[in-house]
């Protein structure tokens, strides 16, 4: 890995990942302190009235959610805290090449001595570091709001890590898909379009293979099927085994987008 | 050509089914200055972009000190400073910055491109987002001029300068070549190019369709006159060099060698209005590229 590049990566990357990681931690200890206000009894009321159908889309029985541990575990695919994780991956991803290249950067770059997969590479390794830095923040927003606030219950901070790690594989996943998109790519609204595409799309087919029974086996056509950072918060007896699956899947996922993405850069035109 | 720096070999270039290069084949010499000229889209910077090891040949060859610049480009860029013909640079970093990450990526010195940048007065500390096309322009060059390479490669360097500029741009291309290094200066100004260059390639519709010495080019004149009677035949010590067209009672002499040689028969015809001109590089693109009679600068 080139240092100057990597040093570059860093000065491009510290903006986003500043103001994204104050997002997760700020939202995340504020959404622990805002848990505290709602009384268990009357959101068990509440959760009993709603349609068994938004049981299956949350992924989650109501009467785990209506525990301490469960309302803190929704958090996690809070819209606010998946549009950080998505803005991450996909931010970072598209940049690496179309981003570079609609800006007419690459070509100053490529013309010095530096293979192409190098940029690639540190891209990814900054990318991935970053996504880490950004899902600790949300548990450290998690972690800072349960030694701050008191909570009806006992909660332990630790078994939110494997749902914030899994939110760090969704990160790498989405990250290393645009990457792969960017690679052959010329224009970054183009890769991010492409991308949000393929995720909304996903997260239709997840959406559907939970509500629709026969339909069930669509799970595993999706790459959302291996995020479930909310199940892995309120069953903490084999989160981490679950885990490792899941984010074997993202984060292979991802690895193969970069391997791919490094392979396509390397053979393809540089157009004017 | 074993001593070249530079050489390609039948080498083409499609964008899809339209052709942008057709085997072109080329030999630079270390310590050249080379001009490309040719209008938009004739293939000059689908020639550098293959050079630089951008775009991969659709066939044939291009080395740079023998490296192919497709496989080896890693290699083809430690050999080579490249001004892109629209400089375009990190908006967010200032100038020393610029430049530095990119001597930094060179494992060269910033010195001589920061003194060079100071020279041209480009405010170093300022964002170059901020700085003018001009001022971007000079820092870019400042970049590919201080490389301590085998061949710079230009493309319209002198674009978006102002004339002391253009001087001291043209004259650093000299100095470059003064060091032995080779210089591939592609342009639409064609008296930059008379000027600076040894030799000089014309390309049309992706092909290279003329190559032309400058010195030789030098010694080509063009004479005119009005014919106060009739014109003798050509002395055989001269025919060889000299092509003649008369027309009514007007003569135009055209000599591919010194003029000196011609001078004393040239006094001894029946003439007057005698004007001699060189023929320039003008004259000779606009045999490829030929404009409207009412959009040529002189008559020739």
């Amino acid at each position: 890995m080139n240092r100057v590049l990597w040093s570059k990566a860093w000065h491009d990357a510290w903006p986003l990942l500043t103001s994204l990681g104050l997002l997760l931690f700020a939202f995340n200890w504020l959404y622990v302190w805002l848990s505290s206000l709602v009384e268990l009894g009357a959101l068990a009321v509440f959760l009993s009235a709603l349609p068994p159908a938004f049981e299956q889309i949350i992924g989650v029985p109501f009467s785990k959610v209506a525990t301490p541990t469960g309302r803190i575990a929704v958090a996690y695919v809070d819209p606010i805290v998946i549009f950080s994780a998505v803005a991450w991956g996909i931010a970072r991803g598209s940049d690496v090449v179309a981003g570079e290249l609609g800006r007419g950067t690459l070509e100053m770059l490529l013309a010095q001595p530096i293979r192409r997969t190098s940029l690639i590479i540190t891209h990814a390794v900054a990318s991935t570091l970053g996504a880490l830095a950004l899902a600790l923040a949300a548990w450290g927003g998690t972690c800072a709001g349960l030694a701050t606030v008191t909570l009806a219950g006992s909660v332990d901070a630790r078994d939110f890590l494997p749902g914030a790690l899994n939110l760090f594989g969704l990160m790498v996943c989405l990250g290393g898909l645009s990457t792969l998109v960017s690679s052959w790519e010329t224009l970054r609204w183009r890769v991010i379009g492409v991308v949000a595409g393929v995720y909304v799309v996903s997260l239709i087919i997840k959406i559907v293979a939970r509500m629709v029974s026969w339909l069930d086996w669509m799970m595993y056509v999706t790459f959302l099927g291996a995020f479930e950072p909310q199940s892995l918060a309120i069953s903490p007896v084999d989160a981490w085994q679950r885990l490792c699956v899941m984010n074997g899947v993202l984060v292979g996922l991802g690895l193969a987008g970069y391997a791919l993405a490094g392979a396509v850069f390397e053979h393809r035109d540089l157009p004017a | 050509m074993a001593d070249s720096l530079v050489e390609t070999h039948a080498l083409t270039r499609y964008y899809g089914p339209q052709p942008a290069l057709l085997d072109c084949t080329l030999s630079l010499p270390p310590g050249e200055v080379f001009g490309l000229l040719g209008p938009n889209g004739s293939g000059k910077t689908t020639l550098v972009r293959l050079l630089l090891g951008f775009l991969k040949p659709t066939s044939g060859t291009a080395r740079i000190q023998g490296r192919d610049t497709w496989r080896d480009a890693v290699e083809v860029h430690r050999l080579v400073g490249y001004l892109p013909g629209e400089a375009r640079l990190y908006r967010r970093m200032t100038g020393r910055a610029l430049l530095s990450f990119f001597c930094r990526l060179r494992q060269q010195n910033p010195a001589s491109a920061l003194a060079l940048a100071q020279q041209w007065r480009v405010e170093l500390d300022r964002p170059a987002g901020t700085l003018s096309t001009g001022m971007r322009q000079k820092l870019a060059l400042a970049l590919a001029l201080s490389a301590p390479v085998p061949l710079l490669i230009l493309d319209e360097p002198t674009s978006n300068l102002d004339p002391s500029a253009r001087e001291q741009v043209l004259a650093l291309v000299q100095e470059a070549r003064a060091r032995g290094q080779t210089v591939l200066f592609s342009s639409h100004v064609l008296e930059e190019v008379e000027r600076s260059c040894d030799r000089v390639a014309i390309l049309r519709e992706g092909r290279l369709v003329h190559l032309q010495g400058i010195a030789e080019l030098r010694r080509q004149h063009r004479i005119q006159a009005r014919l106060t009677g009739p014109l003798p035949p050509v002395p055989p010590a001269l025919a060889g060099g000299l092509t003649v067209h008369a027309q009514d009672h007007s003569v135009t002499l055209e000599t591919a060698s010194e003029l000196a040689c011609l001078l004393s028969w040239l006094a001894t015809l029946p003439m007057t209005e005698v004007r001699i001109e060189p023929v320039g590089l003008r004259a000779v693109y606009e045999q490829f590229h030929g404009v409207e009679p009412s959009h040529r600068g002189e008559p020739a």
